[in-house]
């Protein structure tokens, strides 16, 4: 059964005798309880043209004139039908789309989402929409790392060290944005490991080339975690338990009075003991009674991590104005986050902490300021200005020593787990400035500029009670700063069939890094640093068949170091007053097929990807003593291709299968070094950089179970990472060469939505078969987790 | 006078004959048997177990029964000893007694370590390549290449020790001391120690086998003076002690680094004395603690004059002892290593203790062979009063860096003769050689990297002078730097 609405302002079809004029169709899209619909195909019925309405759910279409029949589709929506003419031009029409229900004879085109708007922009790029798995209790992490060309490396549990890569690029290579604003400022609480997935609508993963409008210096790749931007009223809250005592809270919700203020919150607690089992190499124990040899944990009687519990909170509010006639957005803002962890291990587990930790406090007031048609019609802007304070504080002040079965074997009488250099209480203090402008202007129909501006400063100091001879760098203030300026041209041809975009972007980079300098006694000398680049490329696709979609994307890029890189920590990473920026040329060429109709029931899509990376410069972390200590550094020189396939089926749109699979070919491309001498390893693959990868995965969704209109939604997802060397790969004898297994892991879940659509329930398995999985060398993973969630949604 | 004289002869001559007829025609046939021993090895002795009872000497017999082996001539017999490992040296430890050479015996017993080397394994090199380490095992250091490409194992070996067959690692990256047994396929891990519950954080930065069948671990001292170590009995494989050595302070000055070596149930550490917070202040004068060895009791701060600096050494030990026991100690004043240029004036000296005492008569100044300043990076002893080592002048390193370029200078040290002879050999790096032992038939080898060039193993004669060397081995070079080499058999 079909149900359709039309609740428009007014709505006739009259025809004019002037109707070849071309004329412009605009207007927003909502669903049944009024909240806005990002993503909506709206297409002219026998032709290719169309458009997708914006995140703000609106839409404008020109049309060569005369009567048309305009479709709004999109997934979950019935289609609907509208015939336009010119007397509905520059009129803004409100449309409301019905939810469909299924129905066995059923079966539809899926709708373009907002992923295939994306892609469609020629650039490298995965759209994941979570709204299917807003339910599961996963991490953001683990959603992504599903992704083709996606690997995320965790060193353990909840909250630890995350490091993406992306089309083989890794590290801060990778730039992580929210509703395109810089993450590296909101602290490690709020940050893609942690954020619960129920305050993350879609999430855009860009391999390579990065558009200007995430106007920052990723060279790898960004990934662009988009909220809600809805303005309708709403509350909802979650709650999960699951293994190591682990638990997570969030509330969020919007409140909107009718003068237009508006009033969000959006809060989360997580914590857990991340207690799970660890065994074998580098887990071990010694002491007087085996004569000090290391006796091994094993699988039968695996040691349990005992310090490495973590929580974080993190509350945002915000305050302001939406939908005024000044402003679509007005908002002032408070983020505060406090997190507080015990810190386990060093690099690897051979090496164990008991008692130390590490707390984090962020505190970042913003303001932010959004306006369509912004003075003249077409210009649409963006602004935002933040300051943040972070304070992190290491506390290392045990003189206890302790091993894998957690008890103290010994002390230190000069303190301190981590170094030789005795206790640390070390206090570090980042106080930053962000400000990003951003701007874009319909020029001519089919034609938009766009310019993006993103400044960012840090000021780093230190506090430590216990002051060691080589910290006094990192006591004085340091300071980094950094200038994006971009400019890019996007157009649309041919009827809707040819996507460009071409870009240009400044980069500029200014330092003052502390060196420490004996001449008649110890003196701190400034290293100033200032650094300027350009950097474009061009992005474009092309529709060849209605099923067939090319792209392609070139790019030289630029990325500055961060603060950590040039400005060090101040406990295991030193700075490095020399750092240059790192270059990066690369390209991308992709095809889209389908999604292709197989019989009535049956689809599928296919995505193939090459793409070709020359990176110089790199920075690097270096380890330069035995106690994993280092500085980053810049390496030359890494160059490869690599290629991903994500093929999807579906059948009668109930029954989803994925199989992505990514396989990369960088290799060290230096072939003689800056002291002229060559490199043994050129041309070997990169070490410690996992190069295929494979993601097998198969959803299931049920309407009607045990209760009318209820939903049950279930997925087994499993994921191979083949094994990689630590090493270069051709030294030494391949056969008793440091690797990181293969690692095959199964995850699954099942999730019932209630007839009300407000209570959601879900239990969700992940490592399924208990396998011991590292994603770093001798950095043991958790075994089987089992999370149980709850979700209410109030609108 | 002659005519008397002959007939007197003669006369008693008739007398004696017949008085012998007389008497044997008294008795007719029977005689006096007597027991004649066989001397089947005609060597005079006879065999007391084969006997002959004659009142002639039968042929082939002697009347003695002096002949433990009748089977093969006598001789003067030699104690003779095992030679397992086929070196020319012998173990003491196993003797057989003969008259000639037994095969497989030598007459020396020299060998302290005769274990039979198994196939491609006799020498240990270690590498690092951009931070990483690797090393491998190799019978031959003359022809060909050693290269890590697709041979030998991960790991730093540069900190490592060859006993009897079992090679020992100090694995700081895992916190252990790992002992891996030398076998055809490579070195086998077989077990390990925890350095992590021997000391804080785990991490040594010396190891050494000394005299009493132990292994002694130590790093340089932390903030507080105290100087982490460990002892690992080889036989059992186990810590037999651990903890810290207390440094006594020399007035306001704490002992900065240190290295040990172990004579005669003591331990001399070379040292340097400062402001452990700054390092500065440093002692103007040579100094070195004994302590009473394996107990680490008794310190006693043995102070010379004769110039002032690090006597520990860096990578290597600072001290080594010759053949007749005396050590011989030098010392570094490179403003490169203490970040000042407080010692920069002092000279470079080798100095000797004897008797557990700064022998002051003894002082040799290796600055005064040149006419510019230098400062010591590394000084292995080869034998036979020789020393070689790495002379770096001041002026060619002006940064840290660059002594990892071709700043290096390879010399012979005399000892005895005092003299100072410059090898001909290419300059090269040597600062980051962390072991170098390998002395075998009065041949010193040494791996020589060229920064930007070639990398061989230098084969030196000891004392053989400027030019007493031959091109070994060639190494990867290029990244790859040889930071150790010693011998396994």
């Amino acid at each position: 059964m079909k149900y359709i609405t039309l609740s428009s302002i007014f709505f006739f079809c009259i025809f004019h005798s002037y109707a070849q004029r071309p004329y412009t169709v605009s207007g927003l899209v909502k669903n049944q309880e009024g909240e806005i619909i990002p993503g909506v195909s709206v297409s002219i019925k026998g032709t290719q043209t169309g458009t997708f309405t914006d995140k703000e759910g609106n839409f404008r279409l020109d049309i060569a004139g005369g009567t048309s029949v305009l479709i709004f589709s999109i997934i979950g929506f019935e289609n609907l039908e509208l015939g336009v003419d010119s007397s509905l031009n520059a009129k803004a029409l409100s449309i409301e789309l019905a939810y469909k229900t299924v129905g066995l004879d059923e079966v539809e085109v899926i709708a373009e989402s907002n992923s295939a708007r994306i892609e469609k922009k020629g650039f490298s790029v995965e759209a994941i929409e979570t709204q299917k798995i807003q339910a599961q209790s996963l991490e953001l992490n683990d959603v992504l790392g599903r992704t083709p060309g996606v690997r995320v490396r965790q060193s353990g549990g909840t909250g630890s060290d995350f490091n993406y890569s992306l089309d083989g690029m890794s590290g801060n290579a990778i730039r992580f944005f929210i509703d395109g604003i810089p993450m590296d400022y909101f602290g490690s609480s709020y940050s893609i490991n942690n954020l619960p997935i129920a305050l993350i609508e879609r999430v855009d993963i860009y391999k390579g080339v990065v558009p200007v409008e995430l106007g920052s210096d990723a060279l790898g790749g960004a990934i662009n975690l988009v909220t809600n931007q809805n303005i309708s009223n709403f509350a909802s809250a979650s709650y999960s338990i699951g293994s190591f005592n682990t638990h997570q809270v969030s509330l969020h919700g919007q409140w909107r009075f009718g003068s237009g203020l508006t009033t969000r919150l959006s809060t989360f607690y997580t914590y857990s003991d991340n207690n799970y089992k660890v065994w074998g190499r580098g887990v071990n124990y010694a002491d007087a009674s085996t004569g000090f040899k290391a006796v091994e944990f094993t699988e039968e009687n695996p040691a349990e991590r005992f310090n490495d519990d973590f929580q974080a909170a993190s509350v945002k509010l915000d305050l302001g104005f939406t939908d005024k006639n000044w402003a679509d957005q007005f908002f002032l803002t408070l983020l505060a986050t406090d997190q507080k962890r015990g810190v386990q291990t060093a690099q690897t587990m051979a090496q164990i902490f008991g008692e130390m930790r590490y707390n984090e406090q962020v505190l970042m007031p913003s303001l932010s300021y959004q306006k369509k048609d912004f003075i003249i019609e077409g210009l649409d802007v963006t602004a935002f200005a933040a300051y943040s304070l972070t304070e992190g504080l290491l506390v290392d002040t045990t003189t206890a020593r302790y091993d894998w079965r957690g008890e103290q074997i010994g002390v230190n009488v000069s303190g301190g787990e981590m170094g030789r250099n005795g206790r640390s209480l070390y206090t570090q203090k980042d106080e930053s400035e962000i400000y990003r402008f951003n701007g874009t202007y319909q020029l001519l129909p089919g034609v938009k500029l766009g310019l993006n501006y993103l400044f960012s400063s840090t000021r780093r100091t230190g506090e430590d009670p216990f002051t060691p001879t080589f910290r006094i760098p990192y006591l004085e203030p340091q300071n980094i700063g950094s200038h994006f300026a971009g400019l890019s041209v996007e157009t649309v041809r041919f009827e809707d069939k040819l996507h460009a975009n071409a870009f240009v972007k400044y980069y500029g980079y200014t330092s003052s890094i502390n060196d420490l300098v004996y001449t008649t006694e110890w003196e701190i000398i400034e290293y100033k640093n200032d650094v300027s680049n350009w950097g474009g490329g061009f992005a474009a696709s092309y529709r060849v068949f209605p099923k067939l979609l090319v792209k392609a994307s070139v790019e030289q890029a630029t990325r500055m170091p961060s603060p950590t890189e040039a400005l060090g920590d101040g406990v295991t990473i030193i700075n490095n007053p020399l750092i240059k920026p790192e270059q990066s040329f690369n390209t991308n060429v992709g095809t889209v097929w389908g999604r292709y109709e197989l019989g009535a029931r049956h689809g599928v899509k296919i995505a193939l990807t090459t793409f070709y990376r020359d990176v110089t410069d790199q920075l690097l972390f270096t380890v330069i003593d035995g106690q994993g200590n280092g500085e980053f550094r810049n390496i030359n020189r890494i160059s490869g291709t690599g290629a991903e396939i994500d093929i999807s089926y579906d059948y009668d749109r109930k029954l989803q299968f994925n199989l992505n699979g990514t396989y990369l070919d960088l290799r060290n491309n230096l072939k003689v070094d800056e002291n002229g001498r060559e490199n043994i390893v050129y041309r070997d693959r990169m070490r410690n950089t996992p190069y295929f990868m494979a993601n097998a995965g198969i959803e299931y969704t049920l309407t009607n179970v045990l209760q009318n209109k209820s939903k049950l939604f279930t997925y087994l997802n499993s994921s191979y990472v083949h094994p990689f060397f630590l090493g270069w790969p051709s030294l030494g004898n391949q056969d008793n060469k440091n690797f990181i297994p293969a690692q095959t892991v199964f995850d699954a879940g099942i999730g019932y939505t209630f007839p009300s659509q407000k209570f959601i329930v879900a239990i969700d398995v992940s490592n399924l078969l208990n396998e011991q999985v590292y994603d770093n060398f001798l950095l043991q993973k958790p075994g089987r987790a089992i999370f149980f969630k709850i979700n209410y949604h109030l609108k | 006078m002659k005519i008397g004289n002959f007939l007197n002869w003669s006369l008693g001559c008739f007398i004696l004959a017949l008085t012998l007829t007389l008497v044997s025609c008294e008795e007719d046939d029977p005689c006096t048997e007597t027991t004649w021993y066989a001397d089947t090895d005609n060597d005079g002795l006879g065999d007391p177990n084969s006997t002959n009872s004659a009142c002639e000497q039968p042929m082939g017999f002697v009347s003695n029964s002096d002949d433990t082996d009748d089977t093969k001539a006598f001789c003067e017999e030699l104690i003779w000893y095992e030679d397992l490992d086929e070196d020319g040296l012998g173990n003491p430890d196993v003797t057989t007694l003969d008259c000639d050479q037994p095969e497989g015996f030598v007459s020396n017993s020299d060998d302290d370590n005769d274990v039979p080397a198994p196939a491609n394994s006799k020498y240990t090199v270690g590498a690092s390549v951009d931070e990483e380490g690797y090393y491998l095992t190799t019978d031959d250091l003359l022809s060909g290449s050693i290269t890590l490409v697709g041979n030998g194992s991960e790991g730093f070996a540069a900190l490592s020790v060859s006993v009897n067959g079992f090679l020992y690692i100090l694995n700081n990256t895992e916190s252990l001391t790992e002992k891996f047994e030398l076998t055809e396929n490579g070195p086998v891990k077989v077990d390990a120690i925890s350095n992590a519950a021997l000391t804080p954080g785990g991490f040594f930065r010396y190891i050494q086998a000394t005299p009493n069948g132990d292994l002694f671990l130590s790093t340089n001292p932390n903030d507080d003076g105290l100087v982490p170590y460990a002892i690992i009995d080889i036989e059992t494989f186990t810590a037999t002690s651990n903890g810290f050595v207390t440094f006594p302070a020399i007035g306001a000055k704490n002992n900065l680094w240190v290295n040990g070596l172990v004579q005669d149930n003591k331990i001399y550490f070379g040292s340097i004395y400062g402001d452990a917070g700054t390092w500065t202040q440093l002692a103007d004068s040579l100094i070195t603690v004994s302590f009473d060895y394996p107990s680490l009791t008794n310190p006693e701060v043995m102070v010379s004059t004769a110039s002032a600096g690090m006597t520990a050494g860096y990578r290597t030990n600072g001290s080594f002892q010759t053949e007749n026991g005396d050590i011989y100690q030098y010392n570094m004043t490179s403003s490169l290593w203490y970040g000042n240029d407080e010692l920069a004036d002092k000279p470079s000296v080798f100095v000797r203790i004897q008797d557990g005492a700064y022998d002051d008569s003894y002082v040799f100044d290796i600055s005064a062979q040149f006419n510019e300043p230098i400062a010591l990076w590394n000084a292995w002893y080869a034998g036979n009063g020789i020393a070689y080592a790495n002379v770096v002048r001041v002026a060619d390193v002006p940064e840290w860096g660059d002594l990892v370029q071709n700043t290096g200078t390879l010399v012979e040290i005399n000892l005895m003769t005092q003299t100072v002879t410059e090898l001909n050999l290419p300059k090269a790096s040597f600062r980051d050689i962390f072991t170098l032992n390998c002395i075998e038939d009065d041949k010193f080898y040494i791996p020589v990297s060229v920064t930007g060039g070639e990398a061989h193993i230098y084969e030196i004669t000891i004392g053989g002078g400027a030019n007493g060397f031959q091109k070994g081995a060639a190494l990867d070079g290029s990244n790859v730097f040889v930071n150790a080499l010693f011998r396994n058999f």
